[in-house]
């Protein structure tokens, strides 16, 4: 019976992990794809609309600003995987 | 159009080399990210059988080459914004554009290339030593500048 329970306890920690780890992995895969996209269109109305860019120099400064955006949200997923989060300890008898 | 707003520095064809530049570098680093996907892909799949807890570490291959195919896309969209009538648009900034859109089409190519290979080799010896995964991040990050470098050269000659 006991072995039956900790292999169950188990079997259930296995999914939830996974679970975990799928959530963290379409997090970061969305803000790696979505975020600079909103950088790119953000700072092209904060530089065109609000501080009166010329559209070509606006173009590029938006473009750059996307491409450091993106590559600031890579680095955040490389630190996840290094230093994960730390999960829930659960109770074991 | 009149024939007359054609002039030698405005000729009809101007605009094609632009748009050739746009589609160079769309499809050179799509090519290149794709063939990064797949290879990593590969051996993601051949390393996950045995070790399924690897798979948050082993998926940052994959992510490297997708980001190659956005810096294609960030120049191609930037080509393509600027894209318009001959009569406004110069023989010179198509040649300028073309240059742009190869540039970052290249070296996108050649850095996925170096993404996937690396890719594949790096998830499949993480399995067995992680403590080669410090190493394969660092050589994953020498492949991507080289995407790098080609958005850079790119962006400063659309900038002419």
């Amino acid at each position: 019976m006991a072995s039956q329970a900790a292999t169950g306890i188990k079997k259930l920690q296995a999914e939830e992990s996974e679970a975990v780890v799928f959530q963290t992995v379409l997090f970061y895969s969305l803000a790696i794809l979505l975020v600079p996209v909103a950088a790119f269109i953000g700072s092209k109305v904060t530089l065109g609309g609000i501080l009166g860019f010329e559209t070509h120099s606006c173009n590029i400064w938006s473009a750059v600003i996307a491409v450091i955006v993106l590559h600031l949200m890579l680095g955040l997923y490389i630190y996840r995987t290094f230093y994960p989060a730390p999960t829930k300890q659960t109770k074991q008898d | 159009m009149s024939e007359s707003t054609l002039t030698e520095t405005n000729p009809i064809y101007g605009p094609f080399f632009g748009v050739m530049g746009a589609a160079s570098a769309m499809i050179f680093s799509a090519f290149g990210a794709a063939y990064g996907t797949a290879k990593s892909g590969v051996g993601i799949a051949a390393m996950s059988v045995m070790r399924p807890e690897l798979i948050m570490k082993s998926i940052i291959p994959v992510v490297m080459a997708g980001i190659i195919a956005i810096y294609g896309l960030v120049v191609a969209v930037l080509i393509a914004s600027k894209l318009s009538d001959p009569a406004d648009y110069s023989a010179y900034n198509g040649f300028i554009h073309l240059g742009a859109g190869l540039a970052v089409g290249f070296s996108g190519l050649a850095a996925g290339f170096a993404v996937g290979i690396v890719g594949d080799a790096g998830v499949r010896g993480t399995a067995q030593q992680p403590r080669l995964f410090v190493g394969m991040i660092l050589i994953l990050i020498f492949a991507e500048v080289l995407g790098l470098y080609g958005l850079i050269v790119a962006i400063y000659l659309y900038s002419k």
